[in-house]
């Protein structure tokens, strides 16, 4: 066997059934055993999709995604893309080619140092020196991109590596992967803190999904009664409508969440860091708080909030051991109050189309193992906040990266993962036009996704924060001279559909749940439409800026 | 504040670099560094000394992290009229 043969054999050895990637000179070895080999190629059309692609369907299925680029701009392009999944620590293993060994060095033709240019953003990385090197390194890859806190893994493979001829592999089992239980002392800790407080919160994070861990969660919020709040990756940890959720907390939270968190005695932090986006500003968050912190990184314990408990380890575990029933029968009404005190409206007349109520009819209307992808804006907010998810792999968000051109390719991956789970796209007019290339990736495997355009003609994130804190200083967030989107995915042969007006949003929804194939839905809002609550920056969670709803 | 850190870590391709890089972006500036090979070749040993405004806990925590690295011992530093006072000494496994 060559190189080539090898990495495609030590792939299908780690359970790989898809790989995203686009060829080149330096990989050609690769692309020439896939064709003998049983993984399934989906070629995107940019090495950035392939990246993204590889993110949503890791995420979705929590399996490590793969994606291929050659050497040069190919390994660049896939950058943005491997950033993202390190920030969101997701498994991905990505492969780039390299040219030759022997002109490693020289500035050879699409010679870039790709190790050199991605280690802050991957988990680890290898340049591939010896052909039996290939086998262990690609196992070794993905042991490291599963294990503890996940995250991606670069390959490197010079071309004469991979055309080298070594006859030794020896395929492995995927490696199992363990994580240290917690300490005996600090859980019984953890347990007398929540015995004894009075006002005590749940704080989910996107650990739990990666830990696996939505049983075990479910089970300890009801087995103590204690009204929990998710982060942005931590929707659907526990279901959006479970009565004792009091929705997402942080800079565009529920006024019930983050009131909870300002006046709580005892924070639980469940695989969660403790983010700007969600603190606002640190020393005023949870300030009457202690906190018990749970999460497989011990770096992020105490990084930025200092816990009065750790319990580093498997969350899964952990949390089975904290079934306690504290007294705070008070504290559950009042956050109860607030949920419904608070809660969204939709209900004011209007004509246009409200992007808010048209996602939670769509919340309303999907069944629950409805994948949203995410791209990232005004829309990413509103379906954060009215999208009622059921599990946290069905909520694909580029959240610390906050990457715009993620939710299309992302969703690509998710419904190869997930053929038998509805997939819809939730798209700005900013963020589509970042990876609209992939419309063909969408139309060349007939791939069903469904693509809600929430378009407002304007960067709308930023124009809302140029209206709020810029004094109304408008600078190059008009797109006014967008495409006419219905052609556009007519040139890819993708039907649509056109709405404007609130009364045609039910019979969308309806042609979402109808269509079989792929179909573009473009919705037209108002331009005016902000992002409501909103905790400026800099600022405590307890000052955020409202507006009436409409 | 600057602290002396001894960090052990495999002999493998970048690794000076993946930590260098990580001090750098963590908010932490090298002062000074020797590094040297096992007899084997398969380990180096480096000691580092880096300056911040920061807790030496928290480059402490990364580095630990990163996959190559078996160890980090560290010794903390504090300025004073005659040169350095050592303030602690503390060892930890990877």
């Amino acid at each position: 066997m060559n190189g080539a043969q090898i990495l495609t054999r030590a792939l299908e050895a780690e359970g790989v059934d898809i790989v995203f990637g686009y060829p080149g000179g330096a990989i050609m070895p690769v692309y020439d055993a896939l064709l003998e080999s049983k993984l399934k190629h989906i070629l995107v059309r940019h090495e950035q999709g392939a990246a993204l692609a590889a993110d949503g369907y890791a995420r979705s299925s929590g399996r490590v995604g793969v994606c291929l680029a050659t050497s040069g701009p190919g390994a660049t392009n896939l950058i943005t893309g491997i950033g993202n999944a390190f920030a969101d620590s997701v498994p991905m293993v990505a492969i780039t080619g390299q040219v030759h060994s022997f002109n490693m060095g020289t500035d050879a033709f699409q010679e870039v140092d790709i190790f050199g240019i991605s280690m802050p953003i991957v988990k680890h990385s290898f340049i591939i020196r010896k052909v039996e090197d290939i086998g262990p390194i690609i196992h070794k890859a993905f042991e490291i991109a599963r294990s503890g806190r996940p995250g991606p893994v670069l390959v490197d493979l010079p071309k004469d590596i991979a055309t080298d001829i070594y006859d030794g592999y020896q395929p492995q089992e995927p490696a199992k992967m363990t994580l240290p239980r917690v300490d005996a002392k600090h859980l019984a800790q953890a347990k007398e803190m929540i015995a004894a407080s009075k006002k005590p919160l749940i704080y989910a994070g996107g650990g739990v999904r990666i830990a696996q861990a939505t049983e075990q969660l479910l089970a300890f919020v009801e087995a103590t009664g204690i009204p929990t709040v998710a982060t942005l990756q931590g929707l659907g940890a526990i279901a959006g409508t479970h009565d004792q959720f009091l929705g997402m907390l942080g800079m565009h939270g529920t006024k019930a969440a983050n009131l909870a968190v300002q006046d709580c005695d005892l924070l639980i932090a469940v695989g969660a860091r403790f983010d700007d986006r969600v603190t606002g500003k640190l020393l005023d968050f949870a300030p009457g708080a202690r906190v018990v912190h749970m999460d497989a990184d011990p770096a992020e314990v105490s990084k930025l909030r200092t816990a009065d408990c750790s319990l580093v380890g498997d969350i899964r575990t952990t949390m089975n051991f904290l079934h306690v029933t504290p007294e705070c029968k008070e504290w559950v009404e009042l956050c109860q109050k607030n949920k419904k005190e608070f809660d969204w409206k939709y209900d004011a007349p209007i004509d246009t189309v409200y992007a808010p109520k048209f996602l939670r009819k769509l919340s309303d209307a999907m069944s629950g193992d409805t994948i949203i992808s995410c791209d990232v804006g005004q829309h990413q907010m509103w379906v954060a906040q009215h999208y009622q998810f059921e599990r946290p792999e069905c909520h694909l968000s580029s959240g610390a990266f906050g990457t715009m051109g993620y939710g299309l390719p992302a969703g690509i991956g998710a419904k190869l993962a997930n053929p038998e789970s509805p997939v819809v796209i939730v798209s700005g007019d900013g963020s589509i036009m970042m990876n609209i290339q992939e419309l063909a990736t969408i139309r060349r495997y007939n791939i069903p996704v469904k693509i809600v355009l929430i378009d407002n003609e304007v960067l709308g994130m930023v124009r809302q924060w140029q209206e709020l804190f810029f004094n109304e200083r408008y600078s190059e967030v008009s797109l006014w001279d967008n495409p006419d989107f219905l052609k556009l995915a007519d040139a890819f042969n993708i039907p649509g559909i056109y709405i404007d007006k609130d009364e045609q949003i039910d019979d969308a929804i309806q042609s979402i749940k109808d269509t079989a194939g792929p179909l573009f839905v473009h919705v037209k809002i108002d331009q005016k439409d902000n992002v409501w609550p909103l905790v400026p920056p800099g600022k405590s969670n307890s000052q955020m800026m409202e507006a009436a709803a409409k | 504040m600057k602290s002396n850190i001894e960090i052990t870590m495999s002999n493998s391709e970048g690794v000076l670099e993946r930590i260098l890089g990580c001090l750098r972006q963590r908010g932490f500036t090298l002062c000074s560094i020797s590094a040297t090979e096992s007899a084997d070749e398969s380990a180096l040993v480096a000691h580092i000394k880096i300056k911040s405004e920061r807790s030496i806990e928290l480059a402490v925590k990364q580095i630990r992290k990163l996959y190559d690295v078996h160890s980090v011992m560290v010794e903390a530093m504090e300025e004073g009229q005659n040169g350095y006072r050592h303030l602690q000494a503390a060892t930890s496994q990877a």
